[in-house]
């Protein structure tokens, strides 16, 4: 048995400790990220890595503090940095004193030796199929989450009580967690859906804006400053294409199956950004046409400071929007970012976009 | 024709090869000057304010090309020059980049470079993306660029022959050679009377046997070089200090400096990080290169 403990992604804990504990192993989910954490992560980690390496190495050291004695990474093969960052996380946290051993689960097409290595590990006394069975229960719980998620981003903007969707919202999330079979996570999913189309509704019909950008900064509130609420509270509905569970279906079960197809966000980068920049750098470029082809009001990009490939992608995306004549807000966020510069940032942001979309009604009512 | 060649980037490793590949196949190539205070504020100016240093050079000598007169401009995409390894994300995304901030000014030549692939996809690549090219000469050159290549590799001998302490300055070849971005930093290094190795004096198989001390193989190139000649300083003691040089932002860097000074932590072997951005000011770094091979110097006094 093991004394596990992974960095935080979003709600991303609920579907790993599922996993982990029907394999028999404690679980130590790290705090959720503070100030602390991040504090942890920028005094220990390197000076202008990104921020994802420093808040997932803030929730190493935490766990490590909590007892735990085995830690879960995700690896990858360039050219985006975070295929190093184990490695990194794993030599500094060595120099600091800490006894442990580190998983590292790579991309299974080209690694499927140490992938298995990994799954072994994991999966420890249980049988084959346990493990099959824990990871299965996993991805119905992510899809769930996914699907909550998604509906709170279209409720948010339209609701009057935005505290009692938020509560609503946590507690579908504790209801997924607690649900032991996928019947059961099956029925939190449906029941919160329900509950949250029962919220009593504005009439409005709220502005439309694309969030884009690299998957930890749109997968983590506490990185991104809880901007998707930021956007909703202020009558703006965010929609999203990158969701953990698609990247998962995408990138590592029809990659390995060789099945993997250009995504429609990558064709439509392609004019502009023709090669596949690591990250998701083509990802937010596609985005960012697609959001000016489908009529949206607004894209908002959020990435990590020094975040290579979304820089690449952020210049061609200026282009983009100015030719399309699209509000484009660019947040690159680290331990830096203030809260106060960011909400008048996002408020101004939000101006444009009312305004905007006043002259389109004058336009075509006049 | 004439074609425009920017000193910058990978130029200063590849030039040999670029200029005979050029002349072969009956193209002029138009060189910039070297970097100078004008092409970096153009740089700055054409960029996102986040992008590294040595793009926004790339993008300053890009600009002063495009006032030449020249009828395309050579911008290759670089994705690999091993198996399996890659560049930074900004040399791949490169040539959007310049068509994005240039317009369509001027034509650019941007061919994708991936010599992970065989040689008749290159030569069909090439022919693809420069349809100047005559595919039987284009032929004959790439296999003479090869040659051409590895005979410059070869070359490589110490910067300044001086007999004093030996002082590895490892970083990307386009921020050691480029005297503008480091201020001079092999030539004041060289007054001092120090001995200065650089990447591109370890061999093939020198940085290997450094590189075999990672944990996980690395996937950037340049990167992988400069972390298998620090290790292999360590493990032979083949110099007596390591500079390493870095711009600010760089992605790949953030990780291999700090992977670099952990193990160096652990040995006798004093290394210093130098970070170049376009705010650096030249006292400053000349200031701390002394103090280091002072530093040197009195190691073995005391």
């Amino acid at each position: 048995m093991l004394k596990i403990a992974f960095p935080h992604l979003g709600y991303c804990a609920i579907p790993l400790r599922a996993m982990l504990a029907r394999l028999g192993h404690e679980v130590v989910v790290p705090p959720p990220i503070s100030r602390k954490t991040i504090d942890l992560g920028t005094r220990y980690g390197p000076e202008f890595a990104c921020y994802p390496l420093k808040l997932g190495l803030g929730n190493f050291i935490e766990a490590l503090e909590m007892g735990a004695d085995t830690l879960l990474m995700g690896g990858g093969i360039g050219p985006c940095r975070f295929g190093y960052y184990a490695q990194v996380q794993k030599e500094i946290l060595a120099s600091l004193g800490y006894k442990f051993r580190m998983i590292v689960i790579e991309p299974p097409l080209g690694h499927a030796r140490q992938v298995l290595a990994a799954a072994r590990e994991l999966k420890g006394k249980e049988s084959w199929l346990a493990l099959a069975e824990a990871a299965w229960l996993a991805l119905f719980k992510l899809r769930a989450c996914d699907d909550i998620h998604r509906a709170c981003l279209y409720w948010r903007p339209r609701v009057v009580d935005k505290t009692g969707l938020s509560r609503l919202y946590k507690k579908a999330l504790a209801a997924v967690d607690r649900a032991e079979t996928p019947g059961a996570v099956r029925e939190a999913r449906a029941a919160a859906l329900a509950a949250m189309e029962k919220l009593p509704q504005n009439a409005v019909v709220p502005p439309r804006v694309a969030l884009v950008g690299e998957v930890y900064l749109l997968a983590e509130p506490a990185a991104n400053l809880y901007i998707e609420e930021k956007l909703g509270n202020m009558g703006i509905e965010v929609v999203r294409h990158v969701w953990i569970s698609e990247w998962l279906k995408v990138n590592i079960f029809l990659d390995f199956l060789r099945l993997r197809r250009r995504e429609q966000a990558e064709k439509l980068a392609r004019p502009h950004l023709s090669c596949f920049v690591g990250g998701h750098g083509q990802h937010s470029v596609g985005e960012t046409v697609k959001a000016a082809r489908d009529g949206l009001d607004g894209v908002v990009h959020v990435y990590p400071f020094t975040c290579t490939p979304e820089i690449v992608a952020r210049g061609i995306m200026h282009k983009i929007a100015a030719k399309h004549g699209l509000p484009l807000a660019c947040f690159s966020l680290d331990e830096h970012s203030g809260e106060a510069g960011f909400v008048t940032r996002l408020e101004a942001f939000a101006d444009i976009i009312r305004a905007n979309r006043s002259k389109k009604e004058a336009v075509r009512h006049g | 024709m004439r074609v425009g060649l920017p000193r910058a980037l990978l130029y200063f490793k590849y030039y040999p090869v670029l200029e005979q590949l050029f002349r072969s196949n009956g193209w002029e190539p138009v060189v910039s000057t070297p970097t100078n205070k004008r092409k970096l504020e153009q740089g700055l100016a054409l960029c996102e304010d986040e992008v590294c240093l040595p793009v926004k050079v790339m993008m300053g000598h890009v600009r002063s090309l495009a006032e030449q007169d020249i009828d395309a401009l050579f911008v290759p995409r670089v994705v690999s020059l091993e198996r399996k390894r890659y560049f930074c994300p900004k040399f791949l995304g490169l040539p959007d980049m310049v068509r994005c901030s240039l317009g369509n000014e001027i034509p650019l030549i941007s061919p994708t470079v991936n010599l992970s692939w065989s040689r008749l996809k290159i030569w069909q690549e090439g022919l693809k993306s420069c349809n100047c090219l005559k595919p039987w000469r284009w032929w004959l050159s790439l296999n003479s660029a090869a040659r051409i290549h590895r005979r410059h590799l070869q070359a490589g001998e110490p910067v300044s022959p001086g007999g004093g302490k030996r002082v590895a300055v490892l970083g990307h070849c386009y921020n050691i050679y480029d005297e503008y971005v480091n201020f001079g930093l092999l030539n004041t290094l060289a007054q001092l009377g120090v001995t200065v190795l650089t990447v591109e004096n370890f061999t093939r198989e020198q940085i290997e046997e450094g590189a075999r001390g990672l944990s996980k193989d690395l996937f950037w190139s340049y990167g992988r070089d400069v972390v298998g000649a620090a290790f292999y300083c360590l493990a032979r003691g083949a110099a007596d200090g390591v500079i390493l040089v870095a711009s600010f932002g760089c992605g790949p860097d953030s990780l291999i400096i700090e992977i670099i000074q952990q193990r160096f932590a652990r040995f006798d072997i004093p290394l210093m990080c130098l970070t170049l951005d376009e705010h650096a000011a030249d006292t400053g770094l000349v200031t701390r290169v002394e103090a280091f091979v002072d530093m040197l110097n009195w190691r073995d006094v005391c």
